[in-house]
C-alpha cells in the first residue's frame, strides 16, 4: 500500500492564507495611521508647519528635524503630518461624492432596466469621453482655484466607473431567484433594492470606494502639483512635491522624497485594500 | 484475473477547514475488460470523488491511501507522461458539464480534432474525416457542418454528443462517465445514453457511469456499487438489485422513490438527510437512518464482503436478505 | 360561477428576437395556451426545456407579462389591480412560488425565519409576538424545528431549505402555490420527504398546487390533472390516471417511455421525435 502526501499543495493553501491575512493588516496599520495624521496632523506635529527660518534651510533630516527642513527652513516633518489632512479630504470627497453617486445610477439601472436603464447607460457612456484630470482644470478655469471646483469635476468624472460596476454587480444579484421571490411576496421594488440587494452587494460598493479615493488622490495630486488646487502654504503633499523640486537641484530632496512616500504608501494601501475587498465578494457566496 | 481498472482499499482524505477529513473509505471494486459499471450515490456519497481518484484529479491537499490501477499499472504513481496517455487513451472521461469542458471560443472541430492531431500525431484531414464519421455514429445531423459551429451554438444534448465523440476519438479502454446526462432532458437523456452505450458496446470499451438515478444504473450497467457516506454499500448484478437488494439502504432508496406504476399515497421516506462523507461516524453511516439497525452497526466499521454472488457491507445481511427481497415484491 | 380557482385563456408570450442573433422572429414561448385548475386540486404541468411552462409559471406570478391572453386567479386578473403598494400585496395573496434553486431563492444574509417574517409584516397587522408565534407555526407544518428557522439559508440542507421556502409561501394564504421543478434539485430521499409534506398539506390547507416538473414519476405521486407541453403549446391534458394508464398523444407517450424504471433500455429518440409534432 503506499501512501501518498500531496504535502505541498497543503503547505501552499495554508501559506497562501496567512499571506493574504499580513497584507490585510498591513494596509489597515498603514491607513489607520495615516487616519490619525489627518485628523490629529497639525496637533502631533513637533514643530509649527509654518514657522519660516532661513537659518535653518535645507537640512538634511536630523533628531529635531525629521524629514530634514525646506527652502524656508520650514520643518518637513511637521509640514507632511499637518498635510495629510488636506491631501485625504478632497480624495475623501471624491471617493464617497463618486461612489454615493454611482451606487444610485448603477442600481437604479439594473432594476429598472429598460428604457431608463438606456438612458442613464448613454448618459454615463458620454462622461466616460471626459478626462477626469480635463474636466478639473477647466472646473477650476470657470470657477476659480482653489478645492472645491476639482473636487466637484472629479467626483462627476469618478461616477461613471463606478456606476458601471455597481450595474452590472446590481443585474447579477437581480437575476437571482431570492429577488424574484421578494417582487412576489408583494415587496416594493425600492424596499427590494435598498434592504436586500445593496447589502449583498456591499463588498464591491466598498472596493469601488477604496479604489475611487485612490483614483482622486492621483488626480487632485496632479491639480495641486500643477498650483491649480490647494494653494501654498497649506502643506498638501501634492504642493510639498512641487514645492521641493527646485531643493532638488540643489541637493535636498527630502521635501519631495517624502511627500511622494507618504502619497505612494497611501495610494498602495488603498488599492490593496480595495483588492482584497473584490476578492471577498465571490467568495463568501460559497455553497454549502 | 486480469482486470481493466481495479481499486483496493481506496481511501482519500481532503482538507476541510485546515484539517484532514476522510471523504473515501476502503474502496474496493474491479471493472473487467468491456464491462458497465455504474456507482450510485446521493450527495455526499463520495461517488464522484471516487471517479475523480480514477482520473488523479483530486482536489490540492487531499492525500490519497489504497491502490487504483489500470492494466495493472498504478494510477496514483504515473509519471506525468503516463498520466497524460492514461487520461487520454486509457480512460476517456465525460461531465457533467460539457460546457465547462470545452473551448467556447474556438470552433467545435478544433476541439474534437486537438487531441488527434497533438498526441496521435494524426494529419489534419484525417482526423476531420475520423471526427466526422464519429459525430455520425453518435446521432450528430450534418456533421460537416458541425465542425464549424462553436459550442454556444449548440444544445447540451448536441454538446454532450460532441464530447461522446471526442471521447471515442481517441479510443479509450474505459469511459468514465460523471453524471452526464444529469442536466439533459429526459428524452435527450435516453437518446444521449443509448449512444453512448452504443458506442461502448461495439468497440468493446468498459464504462463507469457516476449517477444518483438508480434506475438508469440498471438499465445501462451490467453491475451496480450502492455508495453512501464515502463507502461502498453495496455491489451487485444490475438485473437483481431491484428485486432482491443486499443493503437496507438499497431497499430503502428503492422503497422511497416515486414511480410511474406505484398508486400514489405516502412514501416511503428515509428520516433524517444524506450524511456526507466528511461527517461518517467509525461504524456503518447508514446506522442512524437505517430502521433495521442494531446497536452492533455502529460499534465497528463495516466490511464489504461476499455474498450471494455480489457483495455487501451490512453486517445483517444474512438475517436481512429475506426480507428486503420480500419487500421489493410487495411494491 | 366555476369552482376554478385559475383560468387561463389563449395565452400567448413571444420573446423579441435579441439583436445578433440567426433568428429572424422573435422567439414564441407560448402559443396560445388555455386550461383550468380547480379549487383545492393539484395540476402537474410536465414538459421539457422549451415547453413554455416556466413562462407560463412567472405569467401568473406576474414576472412575465403575456404578449395576448386572459389569466384569472380567483376571478380576478392580477393585472388589472393597478401598481400601488396595495395592489402588490392583493397579487401576492393570490398566487406564490416556491423555486428550483433552494440556495438562491433565500437572501443569503438573512436566516429563513426572518425572511419569513418580513413578509408576515408585510401583510398582517401582528404584535411581534404573534409573529414570531405564526413563524414557528409554519416551520413546524414544514417539519422544521424553531431553531432551523435561525439559520442562515447556507448552514441549511438541500431539503431543509425547500421546506423553508414551502413555509414561506404558504406564509401569506395565497390561493395557489406553484412550485418549479421545486424538488429536482433534492436528493433521492429527501425528494420522498418533500413529496409526502406536500400530500400532507394538500390534506391540511386550502390550497391549490400546481407543480412544474419534468420528472414524471413525481407528477404521477402528487398531481390530480395534468397537461403535458411541447413547443408551447399543450399537447394532451387529462386526470393523472388517465394519461399516465392511456397516453394518447404520441409526445406523451415518448415522454413515457423515456423514463428509466426496471427493465427499461435507452432508446434513440429522433424518428420518434420527428414523428410526434
Amino acid at each position: 500500500m503506499s501512501a501518498l502526501g500531496i504535502r505541498a499543495g497543503y503547505r501552499r493553501r495554508v501559506r497562501f492564507r496567512g499571506a493574504n491575512n499580513l497584507v490585510l493588516v498591513l494596509c489597515g496599520v498603514v491607513l489607520a495611521a495615516i487616519a490619525v495624521c489627518v485628523v490629529l496632523g497639525s496637533v502631533i506635529a513637533p514643530q509649527d508647519p509654518n514657522a519660516v527660518n532661513l537659518q535653518i534651510a535645507l537640512q538634511g533630516p536630523s533628531l529635531a528635524h525629521l524629514f530634514g527642513t525646506d527652502a524656508t527652513g520650514r520643518d518637513i516633518f511637521s509640514r507632511v503630518l499637518a498635510g495629510a489632512r488636506p491631501s485625504i479630504l478632497g480624495p475623501i470627497l471624491i471617493a464617497v461624492g463618486a461612489t454615493g453617486l454611482g451606487t444610485l445610477i448603477g442600481v437604479a439601472a439594473a432594476w429598472k432596466r429598460g428604457v431608463s436603464d438606456a438612458l442613464l447607460s448613454r448618459g454615463m457612456e458620454i462622461l466616460f469621453a471626459f478626462p477626469g484630470l480635463l474636466m478639473a482644470m477647466m472646473a477650476v478655469a470657470i470657477l476659480g482655484r482653489g478645492l472645491t471646483a476639482p473636487v466637484v469635476a472629479l467626483t462627476i468624472a469618478n461616477t461613471p466607473w463606478v456606476a458601471r460596476i455597481i450595474r452590472s454587480v446590481a443585474l447579477r444579484e437581480r437575476s437571482l431567484p431570492y429577488v424574484a421571490a421578494l417582487t412576489v411576496q408583494g415587496f416594493s421594488g425600492f424596499t427590494i433594492c435598498v434592504r436586500h440587494v445593496l447589502p449583498n452587494i456591499s463588498r464591491t460598493i466598498w472596493a469601488q470606494l477604496a479604489l475611487t479615493f485612490t483614483y482622486g488622490m492621483t488626480d487632485l495630486l496632479a491639480i495641486n502639483f500643477l498650483g491649480l488646487g490647494v494653494q501654498p502654504p497649506t502643506p498638501d503633499w501634492g504642493v510639498l512635491v512641487n514645492e521641493g523640486q527646485d531643493s532638488i537641484l540643489q541637493g535636498a530632496p527630502w521635501e519631495t522624497l517624502f511627500a511622494s512616500v507618504f502619497i505612494v504608501l497611501t495610494i498602495v494601501a488603498a488599492t490593496a485594500l480595495s483588492a482584497r475587498l473584490g476578492e471577498e465578494q465571490t467568495s463568501v457566496r460559497g455553497r454549502a | 484475473m486480469n482486470l481493466l481498472l481495479e481499486a483496493q482499499g481506496l481511501g482519500v482524505e481532503v482538507l476541510v477547514e485546515n484539517a484532514l477529513r476522510p471523504v473515501l473509505r476502503d474502496i474496493s471494486f474491479g471493472v473487467a475488460n468491456g464491462e458497465a459499471v455504474a456507482v450510485v450515490g446521493e450527495s455526499g456519497s463520495g461517488k464522484s470523488m471516487t471517479a475523480r481518484a480514477i482520473g488523479r484529479l483530486l482536489p490540492p491537499g487531499a492525500r490519497v491511501t489504497g491502490q487504483v490501477s489500470f492494466l495493472g499499472e498504478s494510477v496514483l504513481e504515473m509519471s506525468a507522461d503516463a498520466l497524460r496517455t492514461y487520461r487520454t487513451n486509457g480512460i476517456g472521461m465525460i461531465f457533467q458539464d460539457p460546457r465547462a469542458s470545452i473551448n467556447p471560443v474556438l470552433p467545435v472541430g478544433d476541439f474534437l480534432t486537438e487531441a488527434l492531431t497533438t498526441m496521435r500525431g494524426i494529419g489534419r484531414q484525417e482526423a476531420r474525416q475520423r471526427v466526422v464519421r464519429l459525430l455520425d455514429d453518435v446521432g450528430v445531423s450534418r456533421p460537416e457542418a458541425r465542425l464549424r459551429q462553436f459550442p454556444h451554438e449548440l444544445s447540451g444534448g448536441l454538446l454532450q454528443r460532441v464530447m461522446i465523440a471526442a471521447v471515442l476519438a481517441m479510443e479509450p479502454k474505459l469511459i468514465l462517465a460523471d453524471e452526464p446526462t444529469t442536466a439533459l432532458d429526459v428524452t435527450t437523456q435516453s437518446d444521449v445514453m443509448s449512444i453512448l452505450d452504443e458506442a461502448r458496446r461495439d468497440r468493446g470499451m468498459g464504462l463507469i457511469l457516476i449517477t444518483h438515478d438508480l434506475e438508469l444504473a440498471a438499465a445501462v450497467c451490467d453491475r451496480t456499487l450502492v455508495m453512501y457516506g464515502g463507502r461502498i454499500m453495496e455491489d451487485q448484478a444490475s438485473s437483481r438489485l431491484h428485486d432482491a437488494p443486499l443493503h437496507p439502504y438499497t431497499a430503502a432508496l428503492l422503497a422511497s422513490r416515486p414511480s410511474l406504476t406505484r398508486q400514489p399515497g405516502y412514501l416511503d421516506a428515509i428520516p433524517g438527510r444524506p450524511l456526507s462523507a466528511v461527517e461518517a461516524p467509525e461504524g456503518c453511516p447508514f446506522a442512524d437512518r437505517c430502521a433495521l439497525a442494531m446497536p452492533k452497526c455502529t460499534d465497528r466499521p463495516p466490511v464489504l464482503r461476499e455474498f450471494r454472488g455480489g457483495r455487501t457491507s451490512c453486517i445483517r445481511a444474512e438475517t436481512l436478505a429475506p426480507s428486503l427481497a420480500r419487500a421489493q415484491e410487495a411494491s | 360561477m366555476t369552482d376554478a380557482l385559475l383560468e387561463i385563456a389563449d395565452l400567448r408570450k413571444t420573446f423579441p428576437a435579441r439583436r445578433g442573433t440567426r433568428r429572424g422572429a422573435g422567439v414564441t414561448a407560448l402559443d396560445g395556451v388555455s386550461f383550468e385548475l380547480e379549487r383545492r386540486r393539484a395540476l402537474g404541468v410536465v414538459g421539457e426545456s422549451g415547453s413554455g411552462k416556466t413562462t407560463i409559471a412567472r405569467i401568473i406570478m406576474g414576472l412575465e407579462e403575456p404578449t395576448s391572453g386572459s389569466l384569472l386567479i380567483g376571478g380576478v386578473d392580477p393585472r388589472r389591480l393597478g401598481r400601488g403598494p396595495s395592489a402588490r400585496k392583493q397579487r401576492a395573496r393570490l398566487a406564490q412560488m416556491v423555486f428550483q434553486d433552494p440556495y438562491s431563492s433565500f437572501d443569503p444574509r438573512q436566516p429563513v425565519g426572518e425572511s419569513i417574517r418580513q413578509v408576515l409584516r408585510l401583510h398582517f397587522d401582528l404584535t411581534p409576538a404573534d409573529r414570531q408565534r405564526r413563524v414557528a407555526t409554519l416551520l413546524e407544518q414544514v417539519g422544521l424545528d424553531e431553531r432551523r428557522g435561525r439559520t442562515l439559508p447556507r448552514d441549511l440542507s438541500g431539503g431543509e431549505r425547500q421546506r423553508a421556502a414551502i413555509a414561506r409561501a404558504l406564509a401569506v394564504e395565497p390561493q395557489l402555490v406553484i412550485l418549479d421543478e421545486a424538488v429536482s434539485a433534492l436528493d433521492v430521499s429527501i425528494q420522498a420527504q418533500i413529496l409526502n409534506l406536500l400530500s400532507e398539506l394538500r390534506r391540511q390547507t386550502e390550497v391549490s398546487y400546481m407543480l412544474l416538473t419534468h420528472d414524471l414519476a413525481v407528477v404521477r405521486q402528487v398531481a390530480d390533472d395534468v397537461i403535458v407541453m411541447r413547443d408551447g403549446q399543450i399537447v394532451e391534458r387529462g386526470l393523472a390516471e388517465t394519461i399516465f394508464d392511456n397516453p394518447q398523444h404520441p409526445y406523451t407517450k415518448l415522454l413515457l417511455s423515456c423514463v428509466p424504471r426496471q427493465g427499461w433500455k435507452p432508446q434513440r429518440t429522433k424518428e420518434a421525435r420527428e414523428i410526434a409534432v
